[in-house]
């Protein structure tokens, strides 16, 4: 059965709590990035793992920004436990799989069959941040200026990759897909409009499921165009108040956020639910609120914060 | 159009993101005898002013600010026969690189640009830049001030350890030290014993040259 999200989240009491969070399970369970995402037994383990031991309300895959630009020839850098990295962009990009792509589609499967009813969701990459991870995003901007063209048939080659991928994770059984597309936040409105909005419009418009946007950074400026792309909510970060966000969206948009991951991993437990708290009261009464962190959490986070984050949310009724 | 009228048009070129009128005007006004260094001055500085200024009242974004930054050099680039071995005169110098371990140097390379075009001399160490290339680097050039970038929260502690190298070297006081990124705050900045913060690019700049005015 289709999962709506809106529906889902509706009849929560508390806020529901869904942080961008994966890296941190790494070094608890030993596994270094590389590992995990190349094997989707490591990665549904380490997904199952953030899901039992912090109660989140989505069970959820890594984060991982490089995997449409590796698709497309870039080459990608691994550290133990944190997120991977592009190393070299690439001149001309060419569609090819990937050991990862095909683990990122096996894990989603086998996350929907543990899952049960609850939602599953999966990353995939915006078009622009996965073209700028391609190519590099001063090439493709200069591009755009220089050899418009050139650029378009880029972010079109990019656009069909993305949309193949997302079209895969569909098939495995997400319930709902989260486009990250942090690199947008760089971008002005207009130049949103050209480089990024209509992209994201063609491969939302080819999904079955329901889409999440995340644009970390700051990105108040392209709100507005958000809900024209066909996502039905958006993941903000510590730049924008969730309260500030909530007037320039519908009242059934859902909106994700947005406590700073970099305070998350180093403040105090105590700080934490001070300041979670200071988050979500602004928003109470609204039903469109998901309780996240404004980008992914560094794997070196204590998992005391993260839990001191997970209770407080879960101990602040809605209304 | 007159030298004076064309150094302004190449100037508003660069502010309205123009790469062909920005050419067009650049060779029109060597043919009237304007000097590279007077477009230098008068229409790459100046332009990059305004658009900074554009940027810090949110009418302009990163990604104009690469556009611009990508004109200057391409006008740079026609100037480059022009300049006969004569180097144009820097106001200082700056040794500028992201930390070690973050590969994201849009930022940096966004800095790094903006202080060309504000007169300074910049060497780039690039990206993933270990505190030992950092200390190599201020020992050979001598620069007046180290940038450094991290995206990451996992990196940016490694700026701390580039100051904590140039101290060892003995050189933490030869230099000014300011961080940037999207990781780093100004509170950090301090905690670690940098000299300064920029939240953006234009600010970083500001400061640098606020620097070495003071001098």
């Amino acid at each position: 059965m289709q999962i709506i999200l809106r529906e889902h989240f509706k009849n929560f009491e508390r806020f529901p709590v869904v942080p961008i969070l994966g890296y941190p399970a790494l070094p608890a369970l030993k596994i270094t990035t590389q590992e995990c995402l190349h094997n989707f037994e490591k990665h549904f383990k380490v997904a199952k793992y953030v899901f039992q031991e912090y109660e989140i309300d989505s069970l959820l895959t890594l984060l991982d920004i490089t995997v449409e630009a590796e698709m497309l020839g870039a080459q990608v850098n691994y550290t133990t436990y944190d997120a991977p990295q592009i190393k070299k962009h690439v001149e001309e990009p060419k569609h090819m799989e990937t050991e990862k792509m095909k683990a990122y589609i096996k894990t989603v499967k086998k996350l929907k069959e543990f899952s049960k009813n609850l939602p599953v969701g999966a990353y995939i990459t915006g078009p622009f941040t996965a073209a700028g991870q391609t190519i590099g995003i001063e090439k493709l901007v200069k591009l755009y200026y220089m050899e418009p063209e050139s650029a378009k048939t880029i972010l079109e080659e990019v656009t069909q990759t993305v949309k193949d991928y997302a079209r895969e994770i569909e098939d495995a059984g997400a319930d709902y897909i989260i486009v990250a597309d942090p690199t947008s936040s760089l971008l002005s409105l207009e130049h949103f409009r050209r480089f990024s909005k209509p992209y994201l419009k063609d491969v939302i418009k080819e999904l079955e499921k329901e889409a999440i946007l995340h644009i970390c950074g700051k990105s108040k400026h392209l709100l507005q165009d958000v809900p024209e792309t066909g996502v039905v909510g958006i993941s903000i970060d510590q730049n924008i108040p969730l309260y500030e966000a909530s007037k320039v969206l519908r009242e059934d948009f859902l909106i994700f956020g947005n406590y700073s991951p970099a305070n998350l991993e180093r403040d105090e437990p105590n700080i934490i639910r001070e300041n979670v708290k200071i988050m979500l009261n602004p928003v109470k009464g609204m039903t469109n609120i998901v309780a996240s962190t404004g980008c992914d959490i560094p794997a070196k986070t204590p998992p005391e914060n993260i839990k001191a984050f997970v209770d407080t949310v879960k101990n602040i009724k809605r209304k | 159009m007159s030298k004076d009228e064309l150094l302004n048009a190449i100037r508003d070129s660069i502010v309205n993101l123009d790469f062909d009128k920005s050419k067009e005007y650049t060779l029109k006004a060597l043919e009237t005898g304007a000097t590279p260094q007077e477009i230098i001055l008068k229409s790459i500085a100046e332009g990059m002013e305004i658009v900074g200024k554009k940027f810090e009242a949110s009418e302009y974004f990163l990604s104009e600010l690469i556009v611009a930054g990508e004109i200057g050099k391409e006008i740079t680039k026609i100037l480059e026969p022009y300049l006969k071995g004569g180097e144009i005169k820097k106001i200082g110098k700056v040794v500028i690189g992201t930390v070690r371990g973050d590969l994201h140097d849009i930022g940096k390379n966004i800095v790094a640009m903006m202080l060309e075009a504000a007169e300074f001399k910049v060497i780039d160490l690039g990206a993933d830049v270990p505190p030992e290339k950092f200390v190599e680097a201020v020992k050979q050039e001598k620069p007046d001030i180290v940038g450094m970038s991290a995206l990451l929260t996992v990196t940016m502690v490694e700026m701390k350890n580039v100051i904590e190298a140039l101290k060892e070297a003995g050189l933490r006081d030869k230099v000014k030290v300011i961080i940037g990124g999207a990781a780093v705050t100004e509170d950090y900045a301090k905690s670690i014993g940098a000299d300064g913060y920029g939240a953006n690019a234009v600010e970083g700049v500001r400061i640098c040259k606020q620097w070495i005015t003071r001098k």
